[in-house]
C-alpha cells in the first residue's frame, strides 16, 4: 500500500469518530466537528488495536482495517438505533450548546470591536500559520530523536509493526514490544499502524500523528473559545497553543506520549463537560477518551481516576446545590426537583462511575502496575521541589509567558464556574492537584527538582485548563441560554 | 503594595546569593570543603596523586597561602556536599599564581563534572579557556632559576558554564581538572593555588549572561527534547525576562494609575502582557527555524536519496529497511549500524562495546530489531544475559581489545570470549563473532 497507507491511517479514524458523532453536528459546528470526531477516532482506533495485540490477532493491514472498518459498522448502527429512540425532537437539538467546552449562541459575548478584533485575528492567523508550517517542516525531515522514543515507544512500535503482531511470551527478548513493559501500550500501537497499513516501517510514518494530533488540539481549542468569546479571543488560542514549545517539539519529534494524552484528556474533559448538562453522546465520547488516556500513559490511570471522581462529586453538588436558586435546572439530574429523582440519578451516576472505574483498571490490568506500589511507598512531603516546580512553571518549555495569562483566568473560571459547573471546577481543581501531589509528594519530586518530566506533566494538563480557563471568563448568561439538552445526543 | 511586588520579587532574584564562596587554601575549612591535588600528566595515564596542601610549595616572598606545583595539572573536587544554585552562581572559580607575565597567558584545559540534587546523573563539559589574569605587581618571585619582575594573579572561570543545558538548579558536588589533557600538554605549568569557591555572580554579569543566553539556541536533542533548557540569571529562562519586565511595567503604570485616577488601567495590562507573549513567541519562532536549519547542516545529514539508502542486507525484515540511519546519529553509530545489518544473522544476540548503555546501544538496538536481540540488562525490560551474546560490535577501539594472536576478545560489559574477527571499518568500528566461551 505504500505511502497510500499512511494516508488511510489520517483519514481512517475521521471516519471512525463520524459514525459516533451527533446528527448535524457537522453542519452546526464543522470545525469542532471534524476534530472531535479525529480525537474520538483515534482514542477508538488505539483502543481497538490494543485489544487485538492483547488477544494476538495478527496485525495486518487487512485485519486492522477490518476490525476498524466493523467497528464503524457497528458504532453507526448503534447510533442509529440511538436516534429512533430518542424520537426526532431530540435528534435536532444542538447536543453540546450549553456545555463547557462549547456555546455557539455566545460568541460575540466579549466582542474586542471590529477593528481591533480584526486586527487580532490578523496577527494571530499569521503567527499561527508561521507555527504550523515550521512544524511540519520539522516534523517532514526530522527523524525521532527522543531517547524515550528508541528505548520504548517507537521501539515497541517497530517491533509489533514488523512482526506484524504482538509478542506476548514472557521468555521473549521482545515481549510486549520490548523496552519497559510496565508502559501501556496505546501509543506505540498508534505509532505502528500507519507501517502496518503500507507494509514498511518508516521513523516518518511512525511520527505521522504527532503533527496531526495538535493541528487537531488547535481546532479543538480554537472552535470551542470562538464559541464562547468570538473570534479575535480563539486566534488568540489558536496561537498559544501551536506556540506551547515543547507541544510544537513533541509533534514535530515524536517518541513521547504526553502529547496524544493532553489531546485526549482535553477532548474527554470538554466532552464531559457537556456530557454532565445531559448530553449522552458527548458524555459518550468523554469517557472513551478518557478510557484511552489509561492506555497512553501510566499516569492516564490516575487521571482518569481523577476525572471520574470530580463528575461524581460535582453531580452530587450539583443536585444539592443548584435546586432553590433560580438557576436554570439541570435535566438528567433534577427535573422534576424530587429528591426521588435526585437520589435516583446519583445512584445511577454512581453506578456508572464505578463501572468506568472497573473498565479503567481492567485496562489498566493489560500494562504492569508495580509502579504504583514503589511509588506509595515514596509518599511524603518534599519541600525542596516547591521551589523549582514554582520556577518551572515560568519555563519556555511548558506555559511561557502564558502562564501569566491563564492562571489568572483559571482563578476566574473556578470563581465563576463553582455553583453552576461543580464537577467542572473539581475536575480542573483534580487534575492541577494530581501534577503537584506527584512531584510534591512523592519521589517525582527528584524530577521536579532537576527539570525532568515535570514540565511534560504540565503540558499534558495545560490545554485542558485553558479551554476551562475560556469557560471561566464567557460572559454572564453564557450558562443560561444553552437550549435543553438531548439525553440521547445521538 | 500589590504594584510594588513583582519589582520587589523581580530584585530579589537578582540579589539572591547561594553560594559557596571562595575559601582561601590556608582557611581552616578548606580542607573540609575541597579536595586539591595534583595531576602526573602522562599520554593515557591521569592518576591523581595526593599532594598535601602547600607540601612542596616554593619560598616566595610573599607570605600569601598556595598550593603549589611543579606539574602540569591540578585536580580539584568538592569534599562535602554542596548547596550551590547553578543559576546564581555561573562557574567555579580557582585563582592561583601564574608564572606568566602576561595578561591571559597560556589557555587553560579544563574538565569540569558534577552532579545535582535529586539527579544522580554525572555531567560534564570541557574546553579550553583562556585566562582572566592580572598583574600583581606586590609580589615578586622565582621559579626554575627564572626570575620575574612581577608575579600575575590569574582565575580560571568558565563564562560558558552557564549555559550548558545541565548547569541548573541545585549543584551538590563538582569536580574540576586544570590543564590535565594529556594531549595536549600546556606550555606554561600552573604554579600555586590560592583559593577555590563558587561564589555568586555579580548583578552585572548575570545581566550579561542574560544577554547570552537570550541568544542561545539550544538544538534539540534527547535531552533537550525532555524540557532541560540552559538556566537563566534569573533562576530560570528568558522567557522569564520578558515576563518579568512586562509585569514591572504594568506594576509601575499600574501605580502610576492608581495614585492619579484611583483606577487599574486594564487595557494597557492587557496589551503589556500580549507584547510580552508575543516577544517571547517570536524567539521560539526563530528558535525552531534554527533547528531547521541545524537539521539540514547537522553532521552526516543526507540532504538527498543516496545510494546507500537502498541497500539491502541479508537477513532484512519483511519490510526491508529501505532508509538510511538517522542523520543525527553519530557516525560511529551509523557505520556500525550498516555493517551490522549487513553482517548480523537473522536471530543473532549482540552486545555493543562502547555504547551509551551497559553492553548496549539504544539506537543499535532500535535499528537492528526485532530482526537481531540485544544484550539488556534494565530490570524493567525483559532481560538478555550478557553471557548469551554471539556477537559483539565494537564502536572504538577503545572500548575493546582483541589479541589477534590467541584471538581473545576483552569489551567492556561482556565476559571475556574467544572470538574471531567479521567485519571491520577503517574507523575502528568491528563486529566479532564468538568461537568458544
Amino acid at each position: 500500500m505504500s505511502d497510500a497507507g499512511a494516508w488511510i491511517a489520517l483519514v481512517a479514524p475521521l471516519l471512525l469518530g463520524a459514525a459516533m458523532s451527533a446528527r448535524g453536528a457537522l453542519r452546526r459546528r464543522p470545525i469542532a466537528a471534524v476534530a472531535e470526531a479525529w480525537i474520538d477516532g483515534m482514542a477508538l482506533l488505539g483502543g481497538l488495536l490494543v485489544l487485538m495485540a492483547r488477544a494476538g490477532a495478527p496485525l495486518t493491514a487487512t485485519s486492522t482495517l477490518t476490525a476498524v472498518g466493523a467497528a464503524g459498522t457497528a458504532l453507526w448502527i448503534t447510533r442509529g438505533i440511538l436516534r429512533r429512540r430518542a424520537g426526532p425532537a431530540a435528534s435536532c437539538v444542538n447536543e453540546s450548546s450549553s456545555g463547557i467546552g462549547s456555546g455557539a449562541r455566545n460568541r460575540d459575548g466579549l466582542n474586542p470591536g471590529a477593528t481591533l478584533g480584526g486586527a487580532v485575528i490578523g496577527v494571530a492567523l499569521l503567527l499561527a500559520a508561521a507555527h504550523g508550517l515550521l512544524t511540519a517542516g520539522l516534523a517532514a525531515g526530522a527523524p525521532p530523536v527522543g531517547a524515550d522514543a528508541y528505548e520504548n515507544w517507537l521501539l515497541r512500535a517497530r517491533v509489533i509493526a514488523v512482526r506484524g503482531e504482538l509478542p506476548l511470551d514472557p521468555a521473549s527478548p521482545y515481549y510486549l514490544g520490548g523496552g519497559r513493559v510496565g508502559y501501556p501500550l496505546g501509543w506505540p500501537m498508534l505509532a505502528a499502524w500507519p507501517s502496518i497499513l503500507s507494509g514498511r516501517w518508516s521513523d516518518r510514518f511512525a511520527n505521522l500523528y504527532g503533527p496531526a494530533y495538535l493541528a487537531a488540539l488547535a481546532l479543538l481549542v480554537a472552535a470551542s473559545v470562538r464559541e464562547r468569546l468570538g473570534g479575535a479571543a480563539a486566534a488568540a488560542a489558536l496561537v498559544a497553543l501551536l506556540g506551547l514549545p515543547l507541544a510544537g517539539y513533541q509533534a514535530a519529534r515524536g517518541g513521547y506520549a504526553d502529547l496524544p494524552l493532553a489531546v485526549h484528556l482535553t477532548a474527554g474533559c470538554a466532552a464531559m463537560w457537556d456530557g454532565s448538562r445531559g448530553s449522552r453522546g458527548r458524555a459518550a465520547s468523554g469517557g472513551i477518551n478518557l478510557l484511552f488516556v489509561v492506555l497512553l500513559k501510566r499516569e492516564g490511570l490516575a487521571l482518569f481516576l481523577v476525572m471520574l471522581a470530580g463528575w461524581f462529586v460535582g453531580g452530587r453538588l450539583q443536585c444539592v446545590d443548584v435546586r432553590g436558586r433560580g438557576d436554570p435546572p439541570w435535566p438528567p439530574l433534577s427535573t422534576g426537583g424530587e429528591k426521588k429523582a435526585a437520589a435516583a440519578a446519583a445512584g445511577a451516576k454512581a453506578a456508572m462511575t464505578a463501572a468506568a472505574a472497573v473498565a479503567a483498571m481492567v485496562l489498566a490490568g493489560l500494562a504492569d502496575l508495580s509502579y504504583v506500589g514503589r511509588e506509595a511507598g515514596s509518599i511524603g512531603l518534599r519541600m525542596d521541589a516547591i521551589r523549582p516546580m514554582m520556577a518551572r512553571l515560568f519555563t519556555q518549555d511548558s506555559w511561557g509567558v502564558l502562564w501569566w495569562i491563564v492562571t489568572p483566568l483559571i482563578a476566574v473560571a473556578a470563581a465563576r464556574l463553582r455553583r453552576r459547573e461543580p464537577a467542572a471546577v473539581l475536575q480542573a481543581g483534580g487534575l492541577i492537584g494530581f501534577v503537584a501531589f506527584v512531584f510534591l509528594f512523592t519521589a517525582n519530586a527528584d524530577f521536579a527538582i532537576n527539570g525532568w518530566t515535570f514540565d511534560r506533566s504540565v503540558l499534558q494538563i495545560a490545554p485542558a485548563m485553558m479551554l476551562f480557563a475560556a469557560a471561566g471568563v464567557a460572559p454572564d448568561g453564557t450558562w443560561r441560554m444553552g437550549s435543553p439538552p438531548s439525553r440521547s445526543g445521538f | 503594595m500589590v504594584a510594588l511586588a513583582p519589582p520587589v520579587w523581580l530584585l530579589g532574584r537578582l540579589l539572591d546569593r547561594r553560594e559557596e564562596p571562595m575559601t582561601p587554601v590556608d582557611a581552616p575549612r578548606f580542607a573540609e570543603r575541597w579536595n586539591v591535588r595534583r595531576i602526573d600528566v602522562r599520554p593515557f595515564e591521569v592518576p591523581p596523586v595526593d599532594v598535601q596542601p602547600n607540601d612542596d610549595a616554593p619560598s616566595d616572598s610573599d607570605d600569601r597561602p598556595r598550593i603549589a606545583t611543579g606539574n602540569l595539572g591540578w585536580w580539584i573536587e568538592s569534599r562535602e556536599t554542596l548547596d550551590v544554585a547553578a543559576d546564581v552562581c555561573l562557574t567555579p572559580r580557582v585563582e592561583w599564581e601564574s608564572a606568566s607575565a602576561t595578561a591571559g597567558g597560556e589557555p587553560i584545559d579544563y574538565a569540569i563534572r558534577w552532579r545535582r540534587r535529586g539527579d544522580p546523573t554525572i555531567y560534564e563539559t570541557s574546553g579550553r579557556q583562556r585566562r582572566d589574569a592580572r598583574p600583581n605587581e606586590a609580589t615578586a618571585s622565582s621559579r626554575g632559576g627564572a626570575t620575574q619582575d612581577a608575579d600575575t594573579d590569574a582565575a580560571v572561570e568558565l563564562p560558558r558554564l552557564h549555559l550548558h543545558p545541565a548547569w541548573k538548579g541545585r549543584v551538590e558536588w563538582i569536580e574540576l581538572r586544570l590543564n590535565c589533557d594529556a594531549a595536549a600538554p600546556s606550555a606554561e605549568p600552573l604554579t600555586a593555588i590560592r583559593a577555590v569557591g563558587i561564589p555568586a555572580a555579580t548583578v552585572e554579569a548575570r545581566c550579561r549572561a542574560a544577554a547570552r543566553q537570550w541568544q542561545r539556541f539550544e538544538p534539540i536533542s534527547p535531552t533537550s527534547i525532555n524540557s532541560i533548557l540552559a538556566p537563566h540569571p534569573f533562576g530560570t529562562t528568558p522567557v522569564l525576562l520578558v515576563a518579568g519586565l512586562a509585569v514591572s511595567a504594568i506594576a509601575a503604570l499600574t501605580g502610576l494609575r492608581i495614585l492619579r485616577a484611583g483606577r487599574v488601567p486594564v487595557q494597557a495590562i492587557l496589551v503589556m502582557i500580549a507584547a510580552a507573549w508575543l516577544l517571547s513567541d517570536a524567539r521560539h519562532l526563530a528558535a525552531q527555524w534554527r533547528q531547521l536549519d541545524a537539521d539540514e547542516t547537522a553532521p552526516g545529514a543526507v540532504a538527498s536519496p543516496s545510494p546507500d539508502r537502498a541497500v539491502a542486507g541479508p537477513g532484512h525484515d519483511s519490510f526491508g529497511a529501505a532508509h538510511a540511519p538517522p542523520p543525527h546519529w553519530p557516525a560511529a553509530i551509523r557505520r556500525a549500524a550498516r555493517l551490522a545489518e549487513a553482517v548480523l544473522p537473522d536471530g543473532a544476540v549482540y552486545a555493543v562495546a562502547g555504547g551509551n548503555i551497559e553492553a548496549g546501544d539504544t539506537r543499535l538496538r532500535y535499528w537492528l530489531a526485532p530482526r537481531c536481540v540485544q544484550v539488556n540488562v534494565d530490570p524493567l525490560q525483559p532481560r538478555v544475559a550478557a553471557e548469551r551474546a554471539e556477537f559483539v560490535i565494537v564502536l572504538n577501539a577503545d572500548a575493546a581489545s582483541f589479541d589477534t594472536a590467541g584471538g581473545r576478545l576483552a569489551a567492556r560489559g561482556v565476559p571475556p570470549m574467544k572470538a574471531e574477527r567479521m567485519a571491520a571499518l577503517p574507523d575502528g568500528e568491528a563486529i566479532y563473532r564468538r568461537v568458544s566461551p
